[in-house]
């Protein structure tokens, strides 16, 4: 019988839907039905750490700390300890002793380096963002929600950055009276038409990782997305921002992420646009929508516009 | 990763360009190898300002001990012209 792993829960199985999550599986070529066009795309190496992480045995097995630099970065410390007192004593040769307290600096570098690479894998990082895009999207899908998200600063949430995307799509306008509970559903104003899905996008995340507010100005809000793009994130290039009255211009160069159309990216746009709303939110103290985004294989454009 | 590693191949590309020329006008003397090492690593590393507070902390060390080596050549070197 043939058996295959399930894209959203990672057991072996050999029928569909999954018998342990239900989920529609293509076993024998594409899904039929209603969720066709929304089955995620795995590949066999993003379904693996989904394997791993539902059997017990490799779970209690404790993740190496041991990754490329640091093993790189070893390798070069023994290469230099061998090369300085070798071509010291040995050959007397002043350039390669050199080039041996070139190689221990350079190994410093990488071991130090390599203590900052996060122990999770960039595999079971994708399988926890998709997973938490395919629920929202679920979510967003079942509520037939198609307004577009209001990124709001943590000064309207009460502390935590968050994304409200208004229920009904006809209200065109956005008038936050209060500071808002930390609820799920919450009703932004006085009227009872006025009614939003609040939750957490990528961007909010993300600003949480800044050292510091971000400043106002088009330098500051650019600096502090180039840090976490390239720094932080290592999802893109420089960043440059442009402020016209209520509407700011972000362009992000070299992205080099991948974006997934669904249903809840229609709303809270691509995780680049999400990240440039939130800290442009949280910087000028005030709630963004994204109006607009372009994407060739060189920059990302996002507009931005301040909302009531 | 990108940023680490552009980073790391800037150094690795200076410290052996530092070595070849120093080499090829005969420069024999190995404090002034270490110092320009040091020197050049300090410099790339101060001019990447977008590295994240973990990878600073850890360049920070790395460069307060090749700063310790850099302070042991100085007082060599003062040493044996007082001497």
């Amino acid at each position: 019988m043939k058996t295959i792993l399930c894209p959203n829960c990672g057991q072996e199985i050999a029928e569909s839907p999954c018998p342990f999550c239900h989920h529609p599986v293509a076993i024998d070529g594409p899904v039929k039905g209603p969720n066709k066009g929304n089955l995620p795309r795995y590949t066999s190496e993003s379904a693996k750490p989904a394997k791993l992480m539902s059997d017990g045995k490799h779970r209690e097995k404790k993740p190496s700390s041991r990754n490329s630099y640091i093993w790189t970065g070893l390798s070069l410390i023994i290469i230099g300890a061998l090369l300085i007192p070798a071509s010291l004593f040995l050959f007397t040769f002043t350039w390669l002793t050199a080039l041996g307290i070139a190689v221990l600096i350079l190994s410093f570098i990488l071991l130090a380096l390599g203590r900052t690479i996060p122990k999770l894998s960039p595999q079971a990082s994708a399988l926890l963002l998709e997973t938490g895009i395919d629920n929202l999207a679920t979510v967003f899908e079942e509520l037939g929600v198609k307004s577009k998200a209001v990124y709001l600063p943590s000064s309207m949430t009460n502390g935590k950055l968050k994304v409200i995307v208004p229920l009904n799509s006809k209200n065109s306008t956005l008038k936050i009276a209060k500071a808002l509970p930390q609820r799920l559903i919450v009703k932004y104003s006085d009227s009872t038409e006025d009614i939003g899905l609040m939750v957490t996008s990528v961007g909010n995340v993300a600003v949480r990782m800044l050292e510091s507010k971000p400043g106002p100005s088009a330098s500051g809000v650019e600096s502090a997305l180039t840090y976490l793009f390239m720094g932080v994130l290592g999802v893109a290039g420089r960043t440059e921002v442009a402020v016209r009255e209520h509407h700011i211009r972000v362009e992000i160069h070299n992205p080099h992420i991948e974006n997934r159309e669904t249903w809840s990216s229609q709303s809270l746009g691509s995780p680049l646009a999400s990240i440039a709303a939130s800290v442009v939110a949280e910087a000028w103290n005030r709630p963004f929508v994204i109006t607009q985004e372009e994407r060739n294989w060189r920059k990302h454009s996002v507009e931005l516009k301040v909302v009531g | 990763m990108k940023l680490y590693n552009s980073y790391i191949l800037i150094v690795a590309g200076l410290l052996l360009l530092t070595t070849v020329i120093l080499t090829a006008i005969g420069q024999e003397a190995l404090d002034v190898y270490y110092t320009i090492y040091i020197l050049e690593a300090l410099v790339v590393t101060e001019l990447y300002i977008y590295f994240n507070p973990k990878a600073r902390r850890g360049l920070s060390l790395v460069s307060a001990i090749l700063f310790g080596g850099f302070l042991f050549v100085v007082s060599l070197e003062v040493i044996r012209i007082l001497g």
